[in-house]
């Protein structure tokens, strides 16, 4: 087919849309406009991509509802006029094509064009009167994502006219559509997975619809997404997933049997249909997931799940193969298979292109809270650093140093509205004792937007740089920041800030910014961002309360519960002798049942008794409200395993705990007191060898 | 001049166009007759370039016309399905036919579209079917091309309107010397306009002639003898010119094609009580010419059984 443009057609099928980019433009600046009210502070990053994906969504329905109709009422007539008028079909074909990428360039031009002011007014609600350089970061992603659009716009535009010619009926139109557009779903959502370690170990998580869905599905029933591991949500996608893509196979087989029968049926139109090209797109269709699974495979990606679906799609390529060898179209074969190789690597180079860049496909989800945890440490590297390090503690706090310890790896989960999801990131320091590691910063810096994404003092990053400024160097450290996306993926944003790393008994140098190790859901709640208290009170009446509801009822309903409660007296970081006030708790665990309404203890260290008399007020303790705790109480975690699956913590006053428990003073663990010991010992031996000198 | 080579077309195993040739002289009205399904659409997008035919070809003064744009200048189709661009009025698609016919003339559009009083800046959809009917005619005409084929032209337009329209065909093939090509179910309109008229029936061309020598060469006699002469009798009589022979009685009618002036006087040898020499309207040759093809309806809705049981 060769290249050629009629200007006439491509004038003409510029205008038959006008309509269609009019009503995208009015409603891309409606929606750009009345997103900036979004309440959960990520209005700068979000404004970006809503208006694009909501008007996106828009411009779409209206391009089906027309190819539909006009497949439905006017495509006889529409063909045999058009075919009638001096143009080849090549010139109607590439003229059209042409005019469609126009639009499309046209149609996200204009809408990027309705972001800007919309991201104006954003920044202003959240800001305050715009400073200068404020929108820096906002045109290279603003660039990024109108090329990426462009470019997907285009692949959807290409196949929709293969598929338009393929197509006789509103119906096989449709079906044509969704198949593809399922088929190509299905490799989007698997290359996120093949590239992972084109990655430089971190890509963000791809959320999938079905992801989404089930997310959605927990959260609406009011179980437990927030504590649902991701690998079970991605087996149950996973499963999902082979379902579709059986389904698939079987109707594109069904319909490329039917569509080939009536390509020699159908009285008009029949000029215009190709069946082989049909064969072609439904290799396409197939052979990219085949591919891309293999390449998984090859790759040793733990998604292993849609490994089952490659005997599947071998057979149906074979036979579409074969029905083209029967039908002695080898050209075709080999174009086909050209075809697909060219449009699987195409893709694939964007994905990885993307994957670098940590970016995801554009959908957004609504962030709410943040919680970091360290997964495992080992041992320190840099001694050099450490060493530094531990002299500035012996030095000028004269703290002793015992253990030396570094987080490789650190777990970052991502509370919204849908669920959370679980990132895992490297960190590139740390040298910390055990002693003092809960206050020392795992080495990254969140943001959102532009706002840290935990903290209690700083509303901005120019607020925090003016802080960074005063720090001491010794205290400095570069890290890596990271920042919350619009796609509620963690991105990398290549940049690094110094950081103060050195948090000395909470004294001195403060380090708000920094991700804390000791976050519990609780704490996680009040450490959203700070100045959205309507995103903690939704974060806790949607997701705590009604998880605390759920237990509560289940184990009313149910009196047979098999407890474990695990009790914790908080710890003191330092053991040193200005501190030998503090109180040293011993951790107590045992396993109890609840038998028609009586408490039995079942196993655990040490013995505690349980009266019967408590067992309302213990109920009240790990079920009823939380009692006040202020600053001066002394509190004791509390951690409740339901069925060994949950864990549900809190803190009650230790008094009162004592009272129910009958807890007898001091417990302390052999470890510890010997530590203690060493440390009296060593302490009294200092003194003994200053008295001598 | 267009030329039909052994045109076969067929869709889904239905015969749509079997082996069919035929020949459009320039500066003629060619009428396309034929039964329903006979295929008179079919030939005409085949003629048009819509449809590639599966064996065959058809040729403007040479040239193929199946995808090919020179070809497809020189001619315009007005389908019996009309279609506009969504949204058009008459001045866009005035303009848009414009740009793909070089000798579009503006200034006959303005002028017949003041002719027919038709509202160009309205749009199409609000037309009637007549009005659409007309100013697809109009927008036709304004091209100016070598070659027009008009699909049920005159459906929907009133006998005014019919006469206009044909009125401006006319002008434009005297004036121009151009070529119309015309299906009708209305053989009334086409027996006053066709110079040539062809008759199709399965798919196949059972005949292709001037209108006036259809005219004179088919005729239609009512005899009565004095004594009984059986349908066999008369048919031996006539040499087997008669195309259908019905008899009622000792009145016998029948439909006498080529060789009718000798066909007569053999009659007359007979001394027959009377013997009457009818014309025929196109509409009777045509229903007597598909009745010989087993193509009529009983009132019982079978198709073929009672004249051609009479032949």
């Amino acid at each position: 087919m060769k290249l050629t443009i009629n200007k006439s057609v491509y004038r003409d099928s510029l205008r038959r849309t006008r309509m269609v980019r009019i009503v995208s433009l009015l409603a891309g600046i409606v929606i750009a406009m009345s997103s900036t009210d979004y309440p959960h502070g990520d209005a700068y990053v979000s404004t970006g991509l809503a208006p694009m994906g909501t008007a996106a969504v828009g411009m779409l329905v209206f391009l089906f509802a027309g190819e539909i109709a006009i497949h439905y009422y006017r495509r006889r007539r529409k063909w045999d006029f058009f075919r009638t008028l001096p143009a080849s079909r090549a010139e109607w074909y590439w003229s059209s094509l042409l005019a469609e990428i126009t639009n499309m360039a046209i149609y996200i031009t204009v809408t990027e064009l309705t972001v800007i002011p919309a991201s104006f007014r954003a920044e202003k609600r959240l800001e305050g009167n715009l400073m200068p350089g404020k929108l820096r970061i906002y045109p290279p992603e603003h660039i990024h994502r109108w090329i990426l659009l462009f470019v997907i716009g285009l692949v959807f535009l290409a196949v929709l006219s293969v598929i338009r010619e393929l197509a006789h009926t509103a119906a096989s139109y449709l079906v044509l559509l969704l198949g593809f557009i399922g088929g190509y779903w299905m490799v989007l959502s698997l290359i996120p997975r093949a590239v992972r370690s084109y990655s430089g170990n971190f890509v963000s998580v791809y959320a999938s619809l079905f992801y989404r869905m089930r997310l959605l599905h927990r959260i609406v029933l009011a179980t437990d997404a927030y504590n649902a591991p991701t690998k079970n949500l991605e087996t149950a996608y996973d499963t999902i997933a082979i379902l579709v893509n059986l389904l698939l196979a079987v109707l594109l087989l069904l319909l490329g049997r039917r569509l080939t029968k009536r390509s020699e049926t159908e009285y008009i139109g029949a000029e215009y249909r190709n069946k082989s090209l049909f064969y072609i797109l439904c290799v396409l269709i197939n052979l990219f997931p085949l591919l891309l699974i293999s390449y998984t495979a090859i790759l040793g990606n733990e998604y292993t799940g849609n490994l089952l679906m490659v005997p599947v799609l071998i057979v149906l390529i074979a036979y579409f193969l074969l029905r083209l060898f029967r039908e002695k179209l080898s050209k075709r074969i080999l174009g086909c298979i050209g075809l697909s190789v060219l449009l699987a690597g195409g893709i694939t180079a964007v994905t990885l292109l993307y994957a670098r860049l940590g970016r995801t496909i554009p959908e957004r989800e609504d962030v709410i809270a943040m919680r970091c945890e360290h997964s495992f440490y080992g041992m320190v590297s840099d001694e050099e650093i450490l060493d530094r390090f531990y002299a500035v503690l012996e030095n000028e706090h004269d703290h002793p140093v015992t253990e030396r310890h570094e987080y490789r790896e650190m777990k970052i989960t991502l509370y919204t509205k849908y669920g959370c999801r679980e990132f895992f990131i490297d960190r590139d320091i740390t040298e910390v004792t055990n002693d003092i590691r809960r206050d020392v910063p795992g080495g990254v810096f969140c943001s959102y937007g532009k706002k840290p994404l935990i903290s209690t003092q700083f509303d901005s990053f120019e607020e925090y740089e003016t802080f960074a400024a005063l720090l001491p160097d010794w205290c400095r450290k570069e890290v890596p920041v990271y920042y919350v996306n619009a796609l509620g993926g963690l991105s990398k944003s290549g940049k690094t800030i110094n950081i103060g790393v050195i948090d000395l008994y909470r004294a001195r140098i403060q380090t708000p910014l920094m991700m804390q190790n000791s976050f519990s859901p609780q704490n996680a709640v009040y450490c959203s961002f700070p100045p959205d208290t309507e995103a903690a009170a939704y974060y806790h009446e949607k997701v705590c309360l009604p998880q605390k509801r759920a237990k509560e009822k289940a184990v009313r309903e149910n009196p047979t519960q098999k407890i474990t409660v695990v009790l914790r007296k908080e710890e003191d970081t330092y053991n040193s002798e200005r501190y030998k006030e503090r109180w040293y708790y011993t951790v107590l665990s045992f396993t109890a049942t609840i038998e028609n309404g009586t408490f039995r203890q079942k196993s655990g260290p040490g013995t505690v008794t349980f009266p019967e008399e408590y067992l309302k007020t213990m109920y009240d303790v790990i079920f009823g409200p939380e009692e006040t705790i202020t600053a001066e109480t002394e509190t004791v975690m509390v951690t409740v395993m339901i069925r060994d699956e949950e864990a549900y913590s809190f803190f009650v006053p230790a008094e009162k705990l004592k009272e129910i428990l009958q807890y007898s003073g001091d417990e302390r663990t052999a470890e510890q007191k010997r530590r203690e010991e060493e440390w009296q010992k060593r302490t009294e031996e200092q003194q003994q060898e200053g008295e001598g000198t | 001049m267009i030329t039909v080579k052994n045109i076969t077309k067929t869709f889904d195993g239905t015969t749509a166009l079997a082996n069919l040739s035929c020949e459009i002289p320039d500066g003629r009205i060619y009428g396309l007759v034929g039964s329903n399904g006979a295929g008179k659409s079919t030939l005409l997008r085949v003629m048009t370039g819509i449809f590639r035919p599966d064996s065959g070809e058809v040729d403007f003064d040479g040239e193929p016309v199946y995808d090919n744009p020179a070809v497809k200048e020189q001619f315009v189709l007005v389908p019996d399905e009309l279609y506009f661009l969504p949204g058009a009025n008459m001045k866009r698609m005035a303009k848009f036919y414009r740009n793909f016919y070089p000798d579009f003339s503006m200034e006959r559009f303005e002028q017949l579209t003041e002719m027919l009083k038709l509202n160009a800046g309205k749009p199409l959809s609000g037309f009637s079917k007549g009005m659409r009917r007309q100013a697809a005619t109009v927008l036709a005409l304004a091209c100016r091309p070598k070659y027009y084929f008009f699909d049920e032209t005159f459906d929907g337009l009133d006998q005014i309107m019919r006469d206009t329209v044909k009125k401006l065909i006319y002008e434009d093939i005297c004036e121009r010397g151009v070529t119309a090509v015309l299906t009708s179910h209305s053989l009334r309109e086409l027996d006053n306009t066709c110079d040539e008229l062809a008759l199709l029936h399965q798919g196949k061309l059972v005949f292709s002639h001037e209108v006036e020598n259809i005219k004179t060469a088919t005729k239609k006699v009512q005899v009565v003898f004095a004594e009984d002469v059986s349908k066999e009798e008369f048919t031996k009589l006539c040499d087997g010119r008669c195309r259908a022979v019905r008899c009622e009685g000792r009145v016998i009618n029948a439909i006498l094609s080529e060789g009718a002036e000798e066909t007569e006087a053999k009659i007359r040898e007979k001394n027959p009580v009377l013997l009457e020499i009818l014309p025929l309207s196109l509409e009777e040759i045509f229903t007597y010419e598909m009745e010989a093809l087993g193509y009529s309806f009983d009132t019982d809705g079978k198709e073929g059984a009672d004249e051609t049981d009479d032949q």
